[in-house]
């Protein structure tokens, strides 16, 4: 009976020491719960990774360029040019299984337009990159605002200094600056004519100033200067009062940088006074000014940056002959659509490197540590602190059947 | 026989006795246990999740609401964001509500009441929304309408009329005339006058035309009045230009000079002129820039309210806590007290009980 006693007093001992664990194994509980403190309210947001006109099925780029207006030629050519380098390889499957579209807004070569389309372009529109912006004033607009938000700003039709600085870290040039060009011009003048008379008709903004710095600094260094200069306003045709004052200056050469309607009429108008040598930096839009010109267009030089848009032996040009023929049959060669087709091929390019993960760094990066990147045959060479791929420049002149062709030196020309 | 019958009798019974105390004081161990754990912690856990909640719809409101009106504004974006208001605006009266009767009154009413002034806010901002950008649009487009007709027409046919008036003065020549190599006519006082004033109205049109550029960036209604002056001046000598030229303006003055030039001009004067809306636009935008602003400030003080109201629950709560646990503890120290006692008494009377049944 004691042992009966015994195991009861045990078994309510166990008890109780095991109710007075629970009740510490409690309180440790309760403490944890006192522990737990309301916290501010949450702020974070769910990250969007996308990227801004990249999807599984496209990449969207961006042109401001004049449509309309005395420069229109250069913009729908520029255009031309892109589209039909897209088409092309959207025709061979796009990239990584994505297409490639192109949105051009027109602003009418004018930088407060180019301003707000490329504003438009970048907010709403959403694009990837911003892709053959015409001109230099406009140009000095758009690629800040492209800079301040990250958006490749890429083959700009423009030989401008500023968009060559080493802080532009955003922009991919293709072609050779003006002062490039200017410095040809210069050296083909004086080496292979003697000329020393030089004068300069400039477009009356950052585009002509670069032009003209460039050409300065050139005869600069042969201790020369201009005998004149003058400039007309952007986007008209009032060029009279720079033709009178330069050929007050009798000079033996004119380098006109300006674009094709005003130069045109510039020359046609100093001709009935005097018989320079006339040369325009690319930009002038080539065909549009022996177009302009007519038979007085003969003997009237023109510097390139691309090679001459009818000479097929060329691998980049025959592959850009199928290109525009496939996208346009109706479409005439030309050195604007040509540029406007390398710029294409040297995105398509940056496009494929980048891989299927496509974001805007990596393009820019792609393209600046690509080291050569050649287009059939035209190589187009980058690197720290160069973001211009082609140095070329090629000197032409307008024969008697209104073609370009290219010299080696100015001599035969005219 | 006899006698082991009456000891397994008493067995069971102490058997049956101990299990009931040892159940019993099982149970009310639990029931201790759960008066702790439930009631005023309950309540309060409510209160914190409501006032937590108030907090974030009105930040989220306020992150809605609060960005000035801009381009990039749609119709579609308004709509979006008026729906979005009022689903936070619904749910913050929701949890207001929650907070009602819990006791925390005065902390409620003063949350309440800057929930109330920022949805008051936010209604006048969105209220007012589309006028602004109706505003806002109007400007941009008339701005447009400006750099067009001034940029791509007015200035490049004035440009080309002194060029050709020049041209013709120096050579004698004109796409327009006959050519003449007579210097007394060419060189008149009257080619001289013409001269003068397609180029003073130049002077003058392009600094009214910047005049107008400028005003429809500005932001501070008080700086329009200096820009109108400006403006005003350079309309004057653009007017005075133009009654020689309406007059006389020769040849080579292009037709669309005289009618763009008046264009101009009348942008900047008379009823409903570009600075008067520029005037109404910018105080419209101004009072908008007040409410967000003022928004901030009643964010920052809802706030406030909400961090006092969760310290006060926060303390009542550790508080309550205290209290039931230390309560809770005494109560099951004293069960098992009372159950081992039970079963000490017990125990007792049953070993008594076993001896006197042995006694003979």
């Amino acid at each position: 009976m004691w042992r009966l006693c015994a195991i009861i007093l045990g078994v309510s001992f166990l008890v109780a020491v095991l109710a007075l664990g629970c009740q510490t194994s409690d309180d440790e509980s309760d403490l944890d719960d006192s522990d737990v403190r309301p916290t501010q309210p949450s702020t974070s947001t769910t990250m969007d990774d996308s990227v801004p006109g990249v999807s599984d099925s496209r990449v969207q780029f961006g042109q401001s360029a004049a449509l309309s207006g005395p420069a229109e030629v250069l913009g729908q050519q520029m255009r031309l040019g892109i589209l039909a380098a897209f088409h092309e390889q959207n025709e061979a499957g796009g990239i990584h299984g994505r297409r490639l579209e192109l949105t051009t807004l027109d602003d009418l070569y004018e930088p407060d337009f180019a301003f707000a389309n490329t504003r438009q372009l970048i907010n709403d529109h959403q694009v990837f990159a911003l892709i053959g912006e015409v001109g230099t004033p406009t140009s000095r607009s758009a690629a800040r605002l492209a800079a301040g938000e990250d958006v490749p700003f890429i083959t700009p039709f423009t030989g401008a200094e500023f968009l060559r600085g080493p802080d532009m870290d955003n922009v991919v040039n293709l072609r050779a600056s003006y002062y490039q060009e200017t410095e040809e011009m210069v050296a083909r003048l004086t080496e292979d004519l003697g000329i020393t008379r030089v004068a300069v008709m400039y477009q009356n903004d950052s585009y002509g100033q670069a032009g003209l710095e460039g050409v300065m600094q050139a005869l600069e260094r042969r201790g020369l200067a201009p005998t004149a200069s003058w400039y007309y306003q952007r986007n008209t045709s009032s060029v009279k009062t720079a033709a009178y004052n330069i050929v007050q200056g009798d000079p033996e050469a004119v380098i006109m940088i300006g674009a094709y309607s005003p130069v045109a009429r510039a020359i046609t108008l100093m001709r009935q006074d005097i018989d320079p040598v006339f040369m325009a930096v690319s930009f002038v839009g080539s065909n549009a000014l022996s177009e302009a010109l007519g038979p007085q267009g003969a003997g009237v030089y023109v510097t390139q940056v691309v090679p001459l848009p009818d000479d097929a032996s060329v691998p980049a040009v025959a592959a850009y002959h199928n290109a525009l023929n496939s996208f346009d049959e109706n479409a005439e060669p030309g050195f604007v659509s040509l540029e406007g087709y390398l710029s294409g091929r040297l995105a398509i390019a940056g496009l494929q490197m980048c891989g299927p993960e496509l974001n805007r760094q990596c393009f820019l990066d792609a393209v600046r540590d690509a080291g050569v990147i050649d287009i059939d045959g035209i190589a187009l060479q980058f690197g720290p602190g160069d973001n211009q791929g082609s140095d070329a420049v090629f000197t032409t002149v307008i024969g008697d059947d209104g073609e370009f062709h290219i010299v080696s030196g100015l001599g035969g020309g005219r | 026989m006899g006698q082991s019958q009456v000891s397994a009798g008493m067995i069971i019974l102490a058997l049956v006795a101990i299990l009931a105390i040892v159940a019993s004081t099982v149970a009310g161990w639990v029931v201790i246990g759960d008066l702790g754990d439930s009631g005023d912690s309950d309540t309060n856990t409510e209160v914190l999740a409501a006032g937590l909640a108030v907090g974030r719809h009105a930040s989220a409101l306020d992150s809605i609401s609060s960005v000035a009106s801009n381009f990039n504004m749609t119709r579609e974006s308004v709509l979006a964001s008026r729906t979005s208001i009022a689903n936070h605006k619904e749910e913050l009266n929701r949890q207001l509500a929650n907070l009602d009767g819990k006791g925390y009154d005065d902390n409620v009413a003063r949350i309440r009441q800057q929930v109330d002034m920022l949805t008051s806010q936010i209604d006048r901002i969105e209220q007012a929304r589309p006028d602004l950008l109706r505003a806002m649009l109007a400007g941009e487009q008339s701005r447009q309408r400006i750099v067009q007709s001034t940029s791509r027409q007015l200035i490049p046919s004035i440009v080309d009329s002194l060029d050709n008036q020049f041209y013709y003065m120096a050579t004698g020549r004109s796409d327009v005339r006959a050519p003449t190599d007579d210097p007394t006519v060419r060189l008149s006082n009257e080619e001289f006058l013409r001269y003068a004033e397609i180029s003073n109205l130049l002077t003058a049109v392009g600094t009214g035309q910047y005049s107008l550029l400028v005003a429809s960036r500005m932001q501070d209604p008080m700086l329009v009045t200096n820009v109108e002056e400006s403006f005003g001046t350079a309309s004057q000598r653009a007017e005075k230009s133009l009654e020689v030229l309406a007059a006389n303006g020769g040849p080579e003055l292009n037709p669309a000079v005289v009618p763009l030039s008046q264009q101009l001009i009348d942008a900047g004067a008379g009823q409903n002129n570009f600075f008067d809306a520029l005037r109404n636009r910018l105080s419209m935008a101004v009072v908008e820039q007040d409410l967000i602003e003022a928004n901030q400030q009643v964010i920052d003080r809802l706030n406030s309210e909400i961090d006092m109201l969760v310290a006060e629950v926060t303390q009542e709560s550790e508080s309550s806590s205290d209290d039931v646990a230390s309560s809770a503890s005494a109560g099951r120290t004293t069960i098992i007290i009372i159950g081992v006692a039970g079963l000490a008494v017990i125990l007792l009377i049953a070993g008594f009980v076993s001896l006197r049944r042995r006694q003979p």
